[in-house]
């Protein structure tokens, strides 16, 4: 009877390793050959403080449907003496997908505003909600042109007369004060 | 309308009250800070155009009394009227009410012009009235060449005088002054006094003066109340608070010298003599102690026919009047110090 | 010597002044107090050199990036409301207690003019030291923004928000100082309430993301203008986009100053002493 409850608990363990291990497959599956990310833009000149827009379509080609994956969109300079900070450039860069059906898609727009001039690489990225692989999409490359100085031009004036003539209206009410006496 | 002189012209005025209602009239008046009693049952009353003496020690409620009655501060309990007007009504009271507080603040950035026009303005006078009556007042208590000086160049008897003239800016009915003469040498003291004289006598208005300086009162009050712990102790002209208060009187007695010691057995056996008659005046000189319940007549007949029937010839009897101050003494110290 | 006889020497009574005539009079000696005395005048100093500080930094900056640029017009603007409140505040906590403490209280209580109409004349003195240092900030905002076209932006947007903050540090102000025994509490206590009102916009980005962060941030009305700013200038936003974000700070605007003037209506020589 014993040796007979220890096959069956070795057996029910077995099963279950089985089971799971037979799922993450699937899933890698699913992930790895299910998911498609495509821009609809690939090259996009712009200036400093331009606004960009494009879309990221994603379809389902596997035959599960995808509940709870992510979209990503990643913002980057090939130049490494170009300071990017994501954040700048566009605030909402993670979206939520809706459950896609097998074979279904949707699209996704991204706003980006051009902060700093250089080359820079934008592309969007999903993931499951276990975040075992990720698929991304092709790059948007986007060309940013004409440095902005600030011109410092008329810069000293200000920033002494200003006080300057505040100081000059507190000399004349001191003035007043001392003739007052 | 019988305009009062000094009253600003702009101000909107009512008709004369033809009232013979008293100028101050308090009845039952109480105050306290928590479980200190301030004032407690007060009840007197002031004619128009009387000069009031307010006393008292240190913390006999001389101040929370004028606060209460220029509305700044709210009695517990009790009534009072100022000019006629019921104590509920606060903002008119404040309008015919004149105060110098005690050690009143003074802005050190303005003028005394500017200042003096400002709080004209705040009882209701336009900017031109406001103005005139400031230089007119500034030039009344002798400061008409400081119009323009900041106050914090003033001297504190200047100050003095400026918060008299802010305290008549708007033409009061009634004048508080809280110790006016504080901290003034005599001759501040005596420009002072001869202000609150020319405030009643050429304005006709009533004026509370409270003070620790008994010669002032009695030299320009015309009624006296004395305070002791918040209530009232004695009242009356000063001749009625002095006879009332049966303050002991001196007098001195002139005998020949070798009859000094039975003339000092004599008076002190009609117990008229003190301290041995004061063995360190002139010889022959004894000074008397009259009781203050009796008129003095009476206790100096009976010092001379005392000394006459024991022998002793009277050279000369001199008596001193029954000073306020002996009185002030005689009706706080029974209530213990203040 | 006059007749003192009581009959015909009675008083002629004045009627006490209405309560708007109190308050232009009170408002204008303590805007001639303020800004005559020099007072005024010696806070815009040290607010304009403030300001040419962080003008020539962004001057010196010759590789500023585009919204770094932006940023630097929000940071000033930023800058510009929060010191001119502060100084709003400063102003108006010295009110009350500080004639309190100089002694000039009793002599303004004296007088028949209304309570209310001393703490509006005091309201008044305070707010117009933010509008002449929102004057004074304009030179700057159009020289740092003139070339990201924000200056239009910047000028109503800080008008509206600093002129909202200012309404409603002024009744804090008021407030504190009516009900404070002394001039160094009132103040020391303004001080805590305006950096207890900045502290929620110190909190790191992550707590400002829940529902709890956002409704903080946007009940705070320090936090909601700076927000308000900062969307405006840098994120571009139009000025109508947030203006949910200007509902508290509005809020404020009105019912602080209201409750100052509620409270002054029981203004007293001495707190708690009762009138």
């Amino acid at each position: 009877m014993r040796a007979l409850a220890r096959i069956g608990v070795a057996g029910a363990l077995l099963l279950a390793l089985l089971t799971a291990q037979d799922a993450q497959a699937a899933e890698s599956a699913v992930v790895a050959g299910g998911v498609v990310v495509a821009l609809d833009q690939h090259d996009v000149a712009a200036t400093p403080g331009a606004k960009i827009t494009f879309a990221s379509t994603i379809r389902n080609t596997g035959d599960r449907p995808l509940d709870g994956y992510v979209a990503h969109l990643n913002i980057l300079s090939t130049d490494k003496s170009v300071y990017v900070d994501p954040e700048d450039w566009s605030p909402k860069r993670t979206q939520y997908l809706d459950e896609l059906a097998p074979g279904g898609s949707t699209t996704l727009s991204w706003n980006v505003r051009a902060v700093t001039s250089g080359p820079i690489l934008l592309f969007v990225s999903v993931t499951s909600p276990t975040a075992r692989t990720v698929t991304s999409s092709g790059p948007l490359n986007m060309t940013v042109g004409g440095q902005r100085v600030v011109n410092a031009g008329g810069v000293l004036p200000l920033v002494l007369w200003m006080p300057a003539g505040v100081l000059a209206l507190l000399g004349a009410t001191s003035v007043r004060r001392r003739r007052l006496r | 309308m019988g305009a009062i002189e000094g009253r600003p012209a702009g101000l909107t005025a009512a008709p004369a009250l033809v009232s013979p209602a008293p100028a101050i009239a308090v009845h039952s008046l109480s105050r306290s800070y928590r479980d200190q009693v301030a004032v407690s049952s007060v009840d007197f009353a002031v004619r128009p155009g009387t000069v009031l003496g307010l006393l008292g020690p240190n913390g006999a409620g001389k101040t929370t009394l004028i606060r209460m009655l220029c509305a700044l501060l709210r009695p517990d309990s009790g009534s009072f009227e100022i000019a006629g007007l019921p104590h509920t009504e606060t903002r008119r009271i404040r309008q015919c009410v004149g105060v110098l507080p005690e050690s009143p603040g003074y802005p050190r950035g303005q003028t005394c012009q500017e200042w003096l026009t400002y709080h004209g303005r705040l009882y209701g006078a336009s900017r031109r009235e406001a103005r005139a009556t400031a230089l007119r007042l500034l030039g009344e208590v002798g400061l008409a060449d400081r119009a323009g000086s900041l106050i914090a160049g003033l001297s504190r008897g200047m100050r003095q005088r400026l918060g008299i003239a802010r305290a008549l800016v708007n033409g009061p009915s009634v004048v508080f002054l809280d110790e006016p003469t504080l901290g003034l040498d005599p001759l501040g003291q005596r420009q002072v006094l001869d202000l609150v004289t020319r405030i009643a006598r050429d304005r006709g208005a009533t004026v509370a003066l409270s003070t620790h300086v008994l010669a002032e009162v009695e030299q320009v009050c015309d009624h006296v109340i004395i305070l002791n712990r918040g209530r009232i102790v004695a009242e009356g002209t000063v001749a009625e608070v002095v006879r009332r208060a049966a303050a002991p009187r001196k007098g001195v007695v002139q005998v020949p010298p070798r009859l000094r010691t039975r003339a000092v057995d004599v008076l002190a056996a009609l117990d008229l003599v003190a301290d041995g008659g004061n063995e360190n005046g002139h010889r022959g000189q004894v000074e008397l102690r009259l009781p203050g319940d009796e008129p003095p007549e009476t206790s100096s007949t009976a010092a001379l026919r005392g000394l006459l029937d024991a022998g002793v010839p009277v050279l000369g009897l001199s008596l001193e009047g029954g000073r306020l101050s002996d009185a002030f003494l005689a009706v706080t110290q029974g209530d213990g110090d203040g | 010597m006059a007749d003192r006889t009581v009959v015909g020497d009675a008083p002629t009574l004045a009627t006490p002044p209405s309560g708007t005539r109190s308050a232009g009079a009170v408002a204008e000696q303590e805007l001639r107090d303020l800004w005559l005395s020099g007072r005024g005048f010696a806070m815009m100093l040290a607010y304009t050199v403030l300001l040419s500080i962080i003008t020539y930094l962004v001057a010196s900056n010759q590789e500023l990036n585009f919204l770094e640029q932006r940023e630097a017009v929000s940071l000033t603007l930023q800058v510009a409301v929060a010191v001119g409140g502060l100084l709003v505040v400063l102003v108006a906590a010295d009110a009350v207690s500080g004639e309190r403490e100089r002694g000039t209280l009793e002599s303004l209580l004296l007088t028949p003019s209304p309570r209310r109409s001393i703490i509006v004349g005091k309201g008044v003195a305070a707010v117009s030291l933010w509008l002449v240092a929102f004057a004074l900030a304009l030179p700057y905002f159009w020289w740092i923004g003139r070339d990201v076209g924000t200056f239009g932006t910047a000028v109503v947007g800080g008008f509206v928000v600093g002129t909202l903050l200012a309404l409603a540090l002024t009744g804090i102000g008021l407030l504190i100082t009516s009900f404070s025994q002394s001039n160094g509490l009132s103040l020391a206590l303004s001080f805590v309430v305006l950096l207890a009102l900045y502290a929620p916009h110190q909190m790191p980005a992550e707590a400002t993301r829940g529902w709890a962060g956002e409704l903080v941030q946007r009940l705070d009305p320090f936090s909601s203008w700076l927000l308000y700013l900062e969307r405006l200038i840098v994120n571009d936003h139009s000025l109508t986009q947030d203006a949910s974000l200007l509902v508290v700070p509005a809020l404020c605007a009105v019912v602080l100053p209201a409750l100052a003037l509620l409270a002054g209506g029981r203004l007293s020589l001495m707190p708690r002493s009762g009138a």
